[in-house]
């Protein structure tokens, strides 16, 4: 009997209690946002006391420290007269996106935030962001000149029903450098002219290591920081997409995706292998135990002397502290590998619009709030915007002799300036929010190291072409599921491949590869191919 | 433990109206319901309130439209909890930790306040008990950052002293073999002392005739420990592996999170680890209907086990758990 | 025979005080490490005693405002006070109202209690609610929704039960209500029992990791364990917090900080732990069922 009645009991209560917090979702729109602002009820389009709009975004935190260094972004604010309040997320972009999903949950989501493109596709459909369509046509005349003279990017942003959730930010074409130790080399005897294929590499580290390894047990040639399966392209592994085939996942990491079903990777796994048992690869590194501070202080202390990471890298080891730990410290830039019979091995580039950077208006923001951010954004897409975010303030960081813009501050200093202080940089990642990008301007905001690098690799011959794909919503949705855990789990298998857990062998790797297709690799190829060719035509 | 002294008179008195009954009781007891309110608050938000959230599990639930708005899928959810070929993983990982901790963890205990309740100085028995049940105080995550340090490869003193004798550093915290046995250690580390203090008091609850009696007897003290000793404990180890056993479902995910990386997954990844991930770490799409589908199947299998538990401690003593 | 007896004697007391040491030894091991000289640690010259004293790492982590450890500190400090109280008001009236045989409602409460304990809802549908509730980035998750624990709830209940009737009987003849039976009678009698789920309470606050984890995301609002999550266990991808530093002419590695950080992160614990532990004990006797 009291059995019963306490069932009841608890069915009746659990359901009030549902009704009762699901009341309070609505109207709870801002909570995080309102300290920043005046008054306060909602967060969005006020005025503040000294006449500026305000508006606020929530990104990823590193963004957030890099946009507050810049002073050619305070002077945007500055002359836009709109103040944005960032909002500081975590540090790793998945956890980032993660979060934007449960801001979601919690009504707690900011005016503007940045997004992967099928999280503003899906939620935007069901209406959690405003379609930018109609703002960009009445106040973006910039962004509408950029849709008009790019259909392809216009396509890629637009759904089929017209509607604009999110607007990606342009990469400029840029790969992965592999850079070493030019001094360690050096005194090592190993000639970086004569590295041309992967077992030239592969001399070349057992040299280094037999010189450097002999007296530091921690000295590895090769390390690097996030995945180390990223020599795809020295073997002709790289995920790939024509109207003809598609290989690999290229959905979400068209720079270090692997086709692993190609010919010549299970070769390749033998080669990492060997790099792995010979010791000259650091194994924490593969383990994927390896932090980036970790890598540096290895980049920096000389326990490792080559590389493969963002172009920019050798410069940054350059001016963080390389030459204070070791006078001689000199980094350099490998040429491309190149395959047997001498053909350049071209390497994978980031796809030409980052569908991880999709910016959008949350549909909360109120009428005004939201043609203060869609101005905002424009104001980077017209000329004088794209002047000040890749070349400063004119007298200020750039002078113009014959008709070209030249930098008067230079590189070394500014970037060399302590985390938080105001600096004039113009590398491009620093400001995520969407916009265009100028090439020339970017590769010029460099160090020596890198600009050299930057004119002799960065192009057709050296580079891949990269595709953004459009995607319906469903395809989204499923490749993102799909994706979700798979690559994790490539990446898992593969390392117990090199580390010697699972022995590389002809029928585990079968094993390996059978079981992928059960979890739907198969079906991901031909989503993407599919997508190719509504995209791109057969 | 709760007495339920049945009240005889609360359930034969239905004569006069409802409405005036409450006001009586009202008038009569106010201030205690006024008490009861925080309680109530708490009842209903935050330990009822989820109870009702668990109806995502039959949504497809997306993170905008919430629980009312999302699309009602039914069984959709359950039905593929039970073709998801990683479910055995997460199932087998998740009893494989519970099943060590119970056939490795548990008998430690047992054997140290035996032995420590033959240490005849005060201040040693005291010192060391109070030193040993000092770790469960200490939170997971400094424990786990105590262990990266004393594991790493590169300067931790597990491998100084592996590399001293002449061996290559492990990479402990990559290799799923590794998991389990530091999982355990751990758990060995942060509850011994604390279940031992248990054992203790029943073993200072033991009748001294027994002893004497044993002593007249000529028994040794190995043959009091475990023919006198053991015995009378009996009932506290019984009832300690009952619970144990009841609660095979919940590991520390305090501990594992913490713990875990993708390297290790084959091995670390339990069940709430993995209903955590797909709903708050998803690279893609959070799923959170799925995650909370599994999490119903757990609690059920979970909750089953508990009550029988509950039973059959009631049965071999007279405590009950609840 | 007598001799036997002293040898076990002799052997037993030595491993088990071994054993003792063996536990609290990693804890001492960190404080060594952080504070050695980064030199030596690079060198891996130092394994069981520190080299090189100094308390530069302590000195460093706690006004780094980066990495803040100092802010974690306070924050977890606050939580935890603010939260015990609470949690033992919450709990000890809660408990106190359900004790008395005159609320007829105790059985369906004290029920609806137990199956939640016992029947969890798990994370997700937990964050759907609190989240609805305003707890995202909110200290007040460290406080209000895990004020009552059903376990302490319950040995709380029990104990009060255990207090003769005789005495509030007699205050009732004085003319006492409620709240001044509560208070005068129940309240002085009830000292142990309080101390002892308050100190449950507080170690259970500060010591938590997920709950935190998922609802605190700003910095100014992170929690110690968070703070070591982030700086001493990363993973692969995140950017470690720490590089080597000179500070006063002492080198500073990476394994020295975190070291500093752990060790910073479990000295308020080893602190009280000898003024409480009696509590603890106490505490661990009146009853464990479930984790």
């Amino acid at each position: 009997m009291r059995k019963k009645r306490a069932a009841a009991t608890l069915m009746a209560l659990a359901l009030a209690g549902t009704l009762l917090t699901g009341c309070g979702t609505s109207g709870s729109t801002d909570s995080t946002t309102a300290p920043a602002t005046e008054g306060g009820e909602t967060a969005g389009g006020q005025e503040t006391a000294d006449g500026s709009k305000t508006y606020t975004m929530f990104l990823r935190g590193p963004f957030v420290d890099w946009i507050e260094e810049l002073k050619w972004y305070d002077e945007a604010e500055a002359r836009t007269g709109v103040h944005v309040e960032y909002v500081k997320g975590p540090d790793n972009e998945t956890d980032t996106y993660a979060e934007v999903d449960q801001r979601l949950i919690s009504g707690t989501l900011t005016d503007a935030t940045l997004c992967r493109q099928a999280q503003a596709n899906v939620y935007g459909a069901q209406g959690a962001f405003r379609d930018l369509a109609p703002l960009i046509k009445e106040y973006a005349p910039n962004i509408q000149k950029y849709l008009d003279g790019n259909p392809d990017y216009a396509k890629l942003v637009t759904n089929e029903d017209g509607t604009i959730y999110g607007l990606l930010s342009e990469t400029p074409t840029l790969a992965d450098v592999v850079f070493y130790r030019a001094d360690h080399f050096e005194k090592a005897g190993v000639d970086p002219a004569q590295i041309e294929t992967v077992d030239d590499f592969t001399e070349a580290m057992k040299t280094l290591k037999a010189y450097y390894g002999q007296n530091n047990p921690n000295y590895y040639p090769l390390c690097g920081r996030e995945t180390f399966f990223r020599f795809a392209a020295w073997f002709d592994c790289a995920n790939n997409i024509s109207s003809e085939e598609s290989n690999g996942i290229y959905y979400r990491s068209a720079k270090n995706g692997m086709d692993i079903y190609a010919d010549n990777f299970y070769h390749m796994m033998e080669v990492l292998k060997g790099w792995y048992d010979e010791g000259l690869v650091n194994p924490e590194w593969v383990a994927g135990s390896y932090a980036e501070g970790d890598w540096e202080a290895a980049m920096l202390n000389g326990d490792c002397s080559i590389g493969y990471d963002f172009f920019t890298r050798p410069q940054w080891f350059m001016d963080n502290g390389g030459p204070d730990v070791d006078p001689d410290f000199q980094m350099a830039v490998l040429d491309n590998i190149k395959d047997e019979n001498g053909n350049i091995m071209k390497y994978q580039v980031d796809l030409p619009y980052n569908e991880r950077r999709a910016t959008v208006i949350n549909a909360a923001a109120d009428d005004e709030t939201a043609k203060t951010i869609i101005q905002f954004i424009d104001y980077f897409w017209g000329e004088e915007g794209q002047t000040l975010c890749s070349w400063g303030v004119e007298g200020e960081s750039f002078e113009v002799v014959d008709g070209k813009k030249q930098y008067i501050v230079d590189y070394s200093t500014e970037e060399a300036k302590p985390a938080g202080e105001k600096k004039w940089s113009f590398l491009n990642d620093r400001y995520t929010v969407c916009k265009p990008v100028d090439d020339e301007a970017f590769y010029e905001w460099n160090g020596d190291v890198v600009k050299e690098a930057a004119s002799r690799l960065f192009d057709e011959e050296h580079l891949m072409k990269a595709y953004n794909i459009k995607f319906t919503d469903e395809q989204l949705e499923t490749l993102d599921t799909l994706t979700a855990s798979l690559g994790e789990e490539i990446t898992a298998d593969l390392t117990s491949f090199v580390t010697g857990q699972t022995e590389l062998n002809e029928a585990n790797w079968q094993a390996f590869l059978d079981d992928k297709e059960a979890k739907g690799y198969k079906e991901i190829e031909q989503i993407q191919l599919d997508a190719f060719r509504s995209t791109y035509g057969q | 433990m709760s007495k339920r002294s049945k009240n005889a008179a609360v359930s034969a008195q239905p004569k006069k109206p409802l409405g005036q009954r409450i006001k009586k009781d009202l008038k009569k007891n106010y201030m205690l319901y006024l008490l009861l309110i925080p309680g109530i608050i708490i009842l209903i938000l935050f330990k009822l309130g989820p109870l009702g959230g668990m109806v995502i599990a039959f949504e497809d639930f997306s993170a905008f439209q919430g629980v009312f708005g999302s699309k009602w899928v039914g069984l959709e959810n359950f039905k593929r909890v039970f073709t998801d070929p990683y479910m055995l993983t997460l199932v087998k990982n998740t009893v494989i930790l519970a099943v060590l901790s119970i056939v490795v963890v548990f008998p430690i205990p047992i054997l140290f306040s035996l032995f420590l309740n033959e240490v005849r100085v005060k201040k040693i028995k005291d010192g060391v008990q109070i030193l040993s049940f000092l770790p469960y105080f200490i939170s997971s995550a400094v424990m786990v950052s105590i262990l990266y340090t004393l594991v790493s490869p590169s300067y931790g003193l597990i491998n100084s002293i592996i590399e001293f004798f002449g061996g290559d550093p492990i990479y402990f915290m990559a290799e799923p073999k590794w998991f389990r046995p530091l999982y355990i250690i751990l758990q060995i580390w942060q509850t011994f002392g604390y279940s031992s203090i248990i054992y203790l008091a029943g073993i200072t609850s033991i009748d001294q005739s027994l002893y004497e009696a044993a002593e007249v007897d000529g028994a040794n003290r190995w043959q009091k420990m475990f023919r006198i000793t053991l015995p009378q404990i009996s009932s506290s180890i019984v009832i300690m592996l009952i619970i144990s056993i009841g609660n095979i479902f919940s590991v520390d995910l305090d501990r594992i999170l913490l713990m875990y990386n993708p390297s290790v997954y084959e091995t670390a990844d339990v069940i709430q680890s993995y209903v955590y991930r797909i709903a708050f770490e998803s690279a893609g799409f959070p799923d959170y209907s799925y995650g909370t589908a599994v999490n119903i199947l757990k609690s059920l299998i979970a909750f089953a086990l508990v009550i029988i538990a509950n039973k059959l401690a009631a049965k071999y003593s007279e405590t009950r758990l609840f | 025979m007598k001799k036997k007896v002293k040898l076990f004697d002799i052997v037993n007391n030595t491993i088990l005080i071994l054993i003792a040491l063996l536990c609290v030894y990693p804890f001492i091991y960190i404080f060594f490490i952080a504070c050695s000289d980064g030199t030596y640690l690079a060198r891996g010259e130092v394994t069981f005693f520190p080299k090189g004293f100094n308390l530069e790492a302590f000195k460093y982590v706690l006004s780094n405002d980066d990495l803040n450890v100092f802010g974690g500190l306070m924050n977890s400090f606050i939580y935890t006070i603010a939260g015990t109280i609470v949690a033992i008001v919450g709990t000890y009236i809660t408990a106190y109202a359900l004790s008395r045989p005159q609320l007829k409602q105790r059985y369906v409460i004290m029920g609806l209690f137990t199956i939640t304990w016992v029947f969890e809802a798990g994370i997700i549908p937990q964050y759907i609610i609190y989240s609805a509730c305003g707890f995202v980035d909110n200290p007040l998750v460290m406080i209000i929704p895990s004020m009552i624990n059903t376990q302490f709830l319950i040995i709380c209940k029990t104990y009060l039960e255990g207090i003769p009737g005789e005495l509030e009987e007699a205050a009732t003849v004085d003319g006492a209500n409620q709240f001044q039976i509560l208070s005068k009678v129940y309240m002085p009698l009830s000292k142990p029992i309080l101390a002892t789920i308050g100190t449950f309470y507080a170690v259970q606050i500060w010591n938590q990791y997920l709950v935190p984890q998922m609802y605190l995301k700003s910095d100014k609002y992170q929690t110690i364990q968070q703070v070591l999550k982030r700086v001493v266990i990363v993973s692969g991808d995140a950017s470690t917090a720490f590089r080597n530093v000179v500070q006063n002419d002492v080198l500073l590695n990476q394994q020295n900080l975190k070291s500093a950080a752990i060790f910073v992160a479990m000295v308020p614990i080893i602190c009280v732990y000898p003024f409480v532990q009696k509590y603890f004990k106490k505490g661990i006797l009146l009853g464990s069922v479930k984790g």
